[in-house]
């Protein structure tokens, strides 16, 4: 038998294999494979970070599917829904800022524990930019946080409920404190903070719980 | 675009109490099925209302196989009549909440049925049937590397080494 005719049985033979351009995956439009992707993160979401400590992030989860050819990780960056879960529990600091780069202005969650955060990375994330776009905030500050951090918490709070609109979107924020010293959520030179549905009108979640507040009526 | 031809009333029985549409595959087989079934299409329900302006009666071509289709009509005739969450226009994207028992069985086909059964479903807008068919295939690459991922869903790796060894790809996922 001629090589030619060989060749061209082997590849006949191998075809279902063979990826190819014109195969089905290829011919799925950008939008549902960008719901393939979303329905990953459901399936293997950040949490399963926890069992892969020390892995390089590109091998972790879903965000596999950005490193399995172009046209996947094109879809993949561009679709910010895909990057707005943002949990710094199982995350590098590069990992955490990547995300937040990527959610791009999408409504996202972000779930912060201060123990992992030094104060001016926790800054920079809930900067007045970011906060444009954040609809659940869930931030952890453990005893062990230096006074720093629990400046830094405190601050977060008497900034939140001094200002209006900071949080457009938010509507849900949750924060929780192991107690050591009372946390003051009130700058008591200032005049009391506005009714907090009426500075942050979708805001319809509150939760303080397990700590100390210190929050003169 | 659908392509939309004109038939007589032979070809779709008359109108009762459950008006009969002609769907018509890309390999030309005519399937008669009742609009009810069809419902939960978006795509379908926005054609049917473009007949009631015009009362003509029609066809509907649509571009993939008699085979894909019988399967989404089968998944139509299974629903019929149920109120699924995630095909409400409201409802959040779909993909993000498990797959039924039923679905589950229905699903079990081979991989590339599966992606013209999602594209099929997409095209007719039946969100529930897309998020079954994309938490099938999320399923199917979980846990699994880029290279196994490749594998499953026949995809080629089109990176050049320099772009898959680049820092910026690899420390940021």
């Amino acid at each position: 038998m001629p090589f030619s005719t060989q060749k061209e049985n082997f590849l006949i033979g191998h075809m279902p294999a063979l990826p190819h351009p014109l195969a089905p995956i290829s011919r799925l439009p950008p939008e549902v494979l960008a719901i393939i992707f979303e329905s990953c993160t459901w399936a293997e979401n950040l949490f399963s970070l926890r069992d892969h400590e020390g892995f390089p992030p590109e091998q972790i989860g879903w965000m596999k599917v950005s490193h399995v050819c172009r046209r996947w990780r094109q879809i993949s960056l561009g679709h910010a829904a895909l990057w707005s879960d943002i949990n710094n529990q199982f995350m590098s600091q590069p990992l955490l800022d990547m995300m937040v780069q990527r959610s791009a202005r999408h409504p996202a969650s972000l779930s912060l524990n201060m123990s992992k955060l030094d104060t001016p990375h926790f800054l920079s994330l809930l900067n007045t930019q970011n906060m444009l776009w954040l609809q659940k905030i869930n931030i952890y500050l453990p005893m062990i946080s230096p006074s720093a951090q629990q400046q830094c918490f405190s601050q977060f709070i008497l900034d939140f409920t001094k200002e209006s609109n900071i949080a457009p979107v938010l509507e849900s924020l949750t924060l929780q404190h192991e107690p050591r010293d009372p946390i003051p959520i009130r700058d008591h030179s200032q005049p009391p903070p506005s009714n907090s549905h009426e500075a942050h009108p979708p805001l319809s979640f509150v939760s303080l719980s397990t700590g100390d507040f210190e929050c003169p009526v | 675009m659908p392509t939309i031809v004109s038939v007589d009333d032979s070809t779709v029985p008359g109108e009762g109490s459950s008006r009969l549409l002609l769907l018509v595959s890309s390999d030309n087989k005519h399937i008669v099925v009742e609009e009810d079934i069809m419902s939960r299409s978006r795509f379908i329900s926005k054609q049917v209302e473009g007949f009631e302006a015009t009362s003509q009666r029609h066809a509907i071509l649509l571009p993939f196989s008699s085979f894909v289709l019988n399967k989404v009509i089968e998944y139509c005739s299974h629903y019929r009549g149920y109120y699924l969450l995630e095909d409400d226009p409201d409802a959040a994207p779909p993909g993000r909440s498990p797959v039924r028992e039923w679905d589950q069985e229905f699903l079990d086909v081979d991989r590339n049925m599966l992606l013209r059964i999602i594209k099929a479903a997409h095209y007719l807008e039946i969100k529930s049937l897309v998020g079954s068919c994309a938490r099938a295939i999320a399923d199917m690459i979980r846990g699994k590397t880029t290279e196994e991922m490749r594998e499953i869903l026949g995809v080629e790796n089109d990176f050049t080494p320099e772009e898959e060894h680049s820092p910026s790809s690899k420390c940021t996922g």
